[in-house]
């Protein structure tokens, strides 16, 4: 029987339908750890919430930005770290490390798109839990004393919000496979994922206001990719900043590299691997 | 007595021959740990530029204060995350019944059996940036303060490490739960001010009910020669405390331990 094109659609469909309930069950299964880890990312917020009151206690805005807008900051970076943050470089390389990747070798389905079901599974699902957790982090910064930031975000300013987020999730997830996929050749690469959140912290823009940072480290982050992670999308939702088109230029190449580099080592990295008895 | 301070040793001599052993793996987490060093710096510096004091702390009294928070996290990640890891490996895995077999007590084998040397250079520059910084604020702490000090950094890490044992221990109560020994990481951010930046209702949860907003600031206090003695006492109170209640809870929970096979 030949098959349609229909068909062939319809089976890779339900190909990815069945990864995605599979990772979804494996989710459910450590729905308290999940539960567990939502809570524990919120905790470095609240402390950083007290601490920018004490210091907007002298000031009642700096660089034009009230507490309230600071507030909004760290309450985006929640929204946008659960979204676009990748935490799988150790255990995926432990598995290569281990030698049980086989499996993925020689089955129709590819190891990368394994590794993106099952994040997506868990991501949808975590938002379940994540939800409740970021109305009472919500409520928690609204009990400060703040003079209300205005947030012009309309359909507009949202869909370019979530065009970023989603190119930000891109490059993370670029970020941790060529962590990953550098355990063909490094054992202990798994490390670098440490580089990578002090990176991303620093120069994502995650770690304070873009607008707060002194001139020379502005300077850096505008010259680096790093910055739509974070900086970009929550200056669009505060409505201090516009993306261009050269923003849009620059987010696909920045991607398209990305994309690029880590299939060259999946492919390099595959010639290096060895396992036994799998 | 004895027994025991020979095995902590005789423990501490397994994970040097082992870091020598793997010299490449040291090198690489030490220079992890110091970047995270570097990174808390910089930070308390980007803060400092827009203003020049948080609840009443200055720029270089801060770093005084951060050069603290470093010698406690070099240890927390030396030593107590090491131990407490392997704890509830064991709880999971069913290995505890091998340490239960010991004859030597099971507490003391759970909190000394390992550790890892990665972040000593973490308490080296935390040392060396106190030093600097009081030098900078021209405060030379008498003999006193500094024996104090010495005495409440001890009172600090047993806090801690209770702190990672009580909350380890709850893994016996749960079928799987792998980040229970990241809950006590997590609390960092809170010790990591001063407990003058905590307001309301949270302010006094971590100043009165659970002082670990005190973990930093009190040394730190203590050094600049303007701490109080009922901070000192209730910290050290409630440590003791802290320390009887979660070794009953120890004894109380190990009920639940089942294993097979060894």
């Amino acid at each position: 029987m030949v098959a349609t094109p229909l068909l062939y659609t319809t089976q890779v469909l339900q190909k990815h339908w069945a990864f995605l309930r599979q990772g979804a069950l494996v989710a459910l299964e450590y729905r308290t750890e999940t539960l567990l880890w939502i809570i524990i990312d919120f905790i470095p917020f609240i402390a950083l919430a007290f601490v920018w009151q004490a210091i907007f206690a002298s000031n009642p805005t700096i660089s034009g930005y009230t507490l309230g807008m600071v507030l909004q900051h760290y309450l985006l970076v929640t929204v946008i770290q659960r979204i676009s943050e990748c935490h799988f470089e150790q255990f995926r390389s432990q598995e290569i490390r281990d030698g049980k990747i086989d499996f993925f070798l020689i089955r129709p389905y590819a190891y990368v798109q394994q590794i993106l079901t099952s994040e997506i599974s868990t991501k949808t699902l975590s938002a379940i839990w994540f939800l409740p957790a970021l109305f009472a982090f919500s409520w928690f910064i609204s009990t400060f004393e703040t003079q209300a930031a205005t947030v012009t975000a309309n359909a507009m300013t949202i869909l370019m919000f979530i065009g970023v987020v989603v190119a930000a999730y891109a490059i993370q997830f670029c970020l941790s496979l060529i962590i990953v996929f550098l355990t063909f050749w490094f054992e202990g690469s798994s490390g670098l994922e440490h580089f990578k959140w002090a990176s991303v912290a620093v120069l994502g823009g995650g770690i304070m206001p873009y607008d707060l940072m002194p001139k020379w480290l502005q300077g850096i982050i505008a010259h680096l990719p790093f910055r739509y992670l974070y900086a970009t999308p929550i200056r669009i939702m505060l409505g201090t900043y516009q993306m261009q088109q050269a923003d849009w230029i620059n987010l696909a190449v920045s991607v398209g590299a990305l994309v690029v580099l880590t299939k060259m080592l999946w492919v390099q990295g595959r010639k290096k691997y060895a396992s036994a008895g799998g | 007595m004895k027994k025991y301070w020979h095995l902590f040793w005789h423990f501490r001599k397994i994970q040097l021959m082992r870091m020598m052993e793997y010299r490449g793996d040291f090198l690489f987490w030490a220079l992890v740990s110091v970047m995270w060093t570097l990174f808390n710096f910089l930070f308390f510096t980007l803060l400092f530029t827009v203003t020049d004091q948080i609840a009443g702390w200055n720029q270089t009294e801060l770093y005084a204060f951060l050069a603290i928070y470093t010698m406690i996290d070099a240890l927390t990640w030396s030593f107590f995350a090491h131990n407490m890891w392997e704890y509830k490996r064991a709880i999971y895995q069913g290995n505890l019944g091998t340490i239960l077999l010991k004859p030597v007590n099971t507490i003391a084998i759970l909190l000394t059996q390992t550790n890892s040397y990665n972040n000593l250079p973490r308490f080296f520059i935390g040392l060396g940036v106190l030093i600097w910084a009081l030098n900078d604020l021209g405060v030379t702490p008498s003999m006193g303060q500094v024996i104090l000090f010495a005495v409440f950094f001890c009172v600090m890490c047993a806090f801690l490490y209770t702190g990672w044992f009580f909350t380890t221990t709850w893994a016996f109560w749960t079928e799987r739960l792998d980040n229970i020994t990241e809950i006590m990481p997590s609390l960092r951010s809170l010790y990591e001010y001063p407990k003058q930046v905590y307001t309301g209702v949270l302010a006094q949860a971590f100043v009165s009910i659970f002082p670990i907003a005190l973990l930093i600031t009190t040394p730190a206090e203590i050094l600049l020669g303007r701490f109080s003695w009922f901070d000192v006492l209730y910290f050290t109170g409630f440590t003791i405390a802290f320390m009887v209640v979660t070794y009953h809870f120890f004894y109380f929970s190990i009920k639940k331990y089942t294993s097979v096979g060894n």
